[in-house]
């Protein structure tokens, strides 16, 4: 109670953006749970933490593409209740998303001015032309073409472009989501020239990054967040790197991880030097049978590219692949599959299962030839099968023949790992196994994969929460910007070990 | 999981009458078609006697072998998502070229030049589907237009070959009387061969969609490509021999073209069979989303065309007004199916 009376005093205390008390909660599972957010006019502040510790969501309830369950979002001393982001929008607060919101089509004068086109019904082209430049110029980036097509700029300059437009809806808070993620350091240097203008302007920008480097470079305060929930708020200047690391982990491993006594064998898959478009760089590692390998890393580091290279579901620029010492060149999934090489994407609804068709006919997708004959389906080969997997993997469901639309999260996640099974793979690639799954099903996933690695299946598991790393994993190696750049063994796994190679704070096993 | 199962003690415990009066609203969610061409009979047989009639119904089923045919092809097309709007191009120039055979390369005589014939309409209905399937699966364009240009070059060549003319074969001919034989004979109880070939073309793929890997791989196609991908299946190689079999079946529909009346014309092209199939399979249940649709749903949704045509013929409409009415009552059907599929959105 004191804190909350504490509060409204100190909401006039010339915050622009005052968050307070924030909980939001999806299906059941907590995302915020009383976060709190300050920001000064004129103040470059860092949002940062894990993945899944929530910036993302607070974000969200700030520009309001969510409403939070409660708390309290001032702006300018003014509660404010956004039920949709336009309304944000109106209020000063935008956010640039990494996958920008801009048409790649259309020229940057029409980008910027793109609000215009709503009440007007014919262009003016000369005097939108001049208008945005004008904008551009007063920013300090006069030297972009207004005529030139955004799809045809550097990453940076389409955030400058994207930034211009938020300042054309006269936008007084700015929000920033990993802006820097795909850009070189020339565009990098671009990009902080325009927030350090903004900020002696006034603005209050709000910038969420993993790249600790940058964020002790312009930043002024550091806000910290884990697990949804609010650590602290700390000046720049009384914190260093290992300080701020040390501030986002450091949670009680949870003791759900189910025992296993690791029975490590020969190995079984090698890939070295693994380079793919531009997210993957300098990748390699190796599985043994009976041995679960995890690839660690943020989110974006490039780890599921790199999987999906491996595989020849993308191009394999470099480096090598090798199964049980002979060389692999895989062109799609298919050849994975008749190498005995499973793959369970991470995007379960889009690319794991088949959601609008029978259960029986997802998990024996991948084994067609095995349960038919001539290219006719057996039902006789074909039900035991499903009745196994189905048992085995206790996927619940009334009846093999409902959709796995009609399951739960986690039992159609289940339906995913059957389907791969039964094809007969031994190695198998898991992208993030447990995304989007309630814990009770999470436990029934890990035993799954225990029991899998007891019977000598080698397991490549990515998994962006790093419990699950330090739980479940015999090893794991760390990836950073498309960079294998750690390897750790299982008594070394310990969530600074991992984030100080993913962040950049150690590589190759010296610190900075 | 827990949810649903909650949901049937439910369901349970209701009386039986209200666990009838949902399973009943499924099943008219479900086979609407089946009640719309029922009563569209109902109507039919009210207005006029004649519907009926022996005479009507062969006349009826025998006008529909060729849309049935196509429409299984475009069953499977639609289920993997895709379309093929080049069907009664195909089909027409498959029927010029089984007439040209027999007119111009001396396969007339009937017997073994017969087959030739045959297999020559249908082997040009192979190639165009074989060409939609290359450009559609193995180069990834879109089957919309590859189709809707397919469409225009079959036309185009269709007028080409029979240099606007219509081709009729000479009547005293033996390829003439197999053709037309065939087209007019019929089996003990008065069934036609034709009806009872377009039946047993039906019955094989009611048989191939349910219980081969190939159907299973179609609705799995239609259903998410991507994943069908991940999972290790090559989705182009069933996808070519989808638009390859498509193209096929206008190729046999072709040849029942032209053995109906011993003739054929470039005019075929500018037939319905692209708009009735189409309707026929969506009306029947089938989302141009993929896959969804079936075989049996598909038949009475031909049905459904066929009947309201046979209607307006029985009283004596003229035809151009009959293609507005046709239009109105699919637009009226498809409207029914998204309506109630909102509700339960």
């Amino acid at each position: 109670m004191a804190e909350s009376r504490a509060a409204a005093v100190e909401s006039e205390n010339g915050y622009r953006v005052d968050m307070r008390h924030i909980c939001k909660s999806f299906e059941g599972v907590r995302a915020l749970q009383d976060v709190q957010l300050q920001v000064l006019p004129g103040e470059i502040h860092a949002l940062v933490g894990e993945n899944g510790a929530g910036k993302s969501t607070l974000i969200r309830v700030l520009s309001g593409v969510h409403m939070p369950d409660s708390g309290e979002v001032r702006l300018n001393g003014k509660t404010v209740c956004f039920g949709d982001p336009k309304d944000g929008i109106l209020a000063g607060v935008s956010v640039i998303y990494q996958e920008f919101a801009l048409v790649q089509h259309l020229s940057v004068a029409e980008n910027i001015l793109l609000d215009d086109f709503r009440d007007k019904s014919f262009v003016n082209w000369k005097a939108m032309r001049k208008k945005a430049r004008e904008f551009l110029e007063n920013i300090g980036f006069g030297n972009i073409d207004v005529t030139a097509r955004v799809g045809d700029l550097s990453v940076a300059y389409q955030q400058v472009v994207e930034i211009c437009k938020a300042l054309t809806r006269n936008a007084s808070v700015l929000v920033l989501d990993e802006p820097t993620a795909v850009m070189t350091n020339k565009e990098v240097e671009q990009l902080f020239r325009l927030l350090l203008k903004l900020k002696e302007q006034g603005v209050s920008i709000i910038y969420v990054s993993h790249r600790l480097d940058e964020i002790f470079r312009i930043c002024d305060r550091i806000t910290v967040l884990k697990d949804g929930q609010y650590v602290t708020t700390v000046d720049k200047e009384a914190i260093d790197k290992n300080g701020l690391v040390s501030l986002m982990i450091g949670r009680d491993l949870s003791s759900f991880f189910p025992p296993r006594v690791p029975d490590i064998g020969e190995v079984v898959l090698t890939a070295e030097h693994i380079r793919a478009g531009t997210a993957v760089r300098d990748i390699s590692f190796s599985v043994r049978e009976g041995e679960i390998l995890g690839l660690s890393g943020l989110v974006g580091a490039g780890r599921t590219e790199c999987i999906r290279a491996i595989l020849g579901i993308d191009r394999l620029d470099g480096g090598t692949v090798t199964l049980r010492g002979k060389r692999l060149h895989l062109g799609s999934t298919k050849e994975a599959y008749a190498h005995g090489i499973g793959f369970l994407p991470e995007d379960r609804k889009n690319q794991g299962v088949l959601l609008r068709r029978p259960i029986y006919q997802n998990i024996t997708l991948s084994c067609l030839k095995t349960v038919s004959r001539a290219g006719w389906v057996l039902k006789r080969r074909e039900t035991p099968v499903v009745e196994k997997y189905i048992s085995e993997l206790v996927i619940k469901t009334a009846s093999p023949m409902n959709n796995v639309e009609s399951l739960s999260g986690g039992n159609q996640q289940k339906v995913a790992i059957a389907k791969m099974l039964a094809a007969n793979s031994r190695v198998l690639f898991l992208d993030e196994p447990t995304r989007g799954v309630d814990v009770g099903a999470k436990i029934e996933i890990f035993k799954i994969i225990n029991e899998l690695v007891s019977r000598k299946y080698a397991v490549v598991m990515v998994s962006s929460e790093m419990t699950e790393i330090i739980g479940m994993c015999d090893r794991a190696v760390v990836i950073k910007e498309g960079r294998s750049v750690g390897e750790l063994a299982r008594e070394e796994l310990t969530e600074l070990n991992i984030i100080q190679y993913a962040m950049g704070v150690k590589t190759n096993g010296t610190e900075e | 999981m827990e949810l649903k199962s909650k949901e049937k003690t439910m369901a349970e415990v209701k009386s039986d009458g209200g666990v009838q009066r949902m399973s009943l609203r499924a099943f008219l969610m479900r086979y609407n078609a089946i009640i719309i061409l029922v009563i569209l009979c109902i109507i039919a047989s009210v207005l006029s006697p004649l519907f009926v009639s022996k005479t009507n119904i062969f006349t009826l089923l025998r006008q529909q072998v060729p849309y049935l045919i196509i429409a299984m092809g475009m069953l499977m097309v639609i289920i993997t998502g895709g379309i093929d709007l080049s069907v009664c191009s195909v089909a027409a120039v498959s029927s010029i070229m089984v007439a040209y055979s027999m007119m111009k390369w001396g396969l007339s005589s009937g017997g073994w030049d017969t087959w030739a014939a045959i297999a020559i309409g249908v082997g040009v209905g192979a190639l165009f589907g074989a060409l939609n399937g290359f450009l559609i699966a193995r180069l990834r364009m879109p089957a919309f237009i590859v189709t809707l240009a397919m469409m225009y070059a079959g036309e185009g060549i269709a007028y080409i070959i029979t240099k606007g003319n219509t081709l009729m074969l000479d009547n005293k001919s033996g390829g003439y009387a197999d053709l037309v034989g065939f087209s007019t004979g019929t089996t003990v109880l008065g069934i036609p061969y034709a009806v009872i070939f377009a039946l047993v073309i039906v019955i094989i793929f009611y048989f191939v969609m349910r219980y081969t890997t190939f159907g299973r791989m179609v609705y799995a196609i239609g259903s998410n490509e991507s994943a069908v991908q991940l999972a290790g299946i090559s989705s182009k190689k069933h996808l070519f021999f989808v638009y390859l079999l498509s193209g096929i079946l206008c190729g046999v529909a072709g040849v029942i073209i032209t053995a109906r009346s011993g003739n054929a014309s470039a005019l075929t092209a500018g037939v319905d069979y692209n708009m009735s199939t189409i309707a026929g399979v969506v009306i029947g249940g089938a989302s141009l989303m993929g896959g969804e649709g079936t075989v049996v749903m598909t038949v009475i949704g031909v049905f459904i065309i066929a009947v309201i045509g046979n209607i307006m013929n029985l009283i004596n409409l003229a035809s151009y007004p009959q293609m507005v009415v046709k239009a109105a009552v699919i637009i009226l059907a498809v409207l029914l199916k998204s309506l109630s599929s909102r509700k339960h959105a």
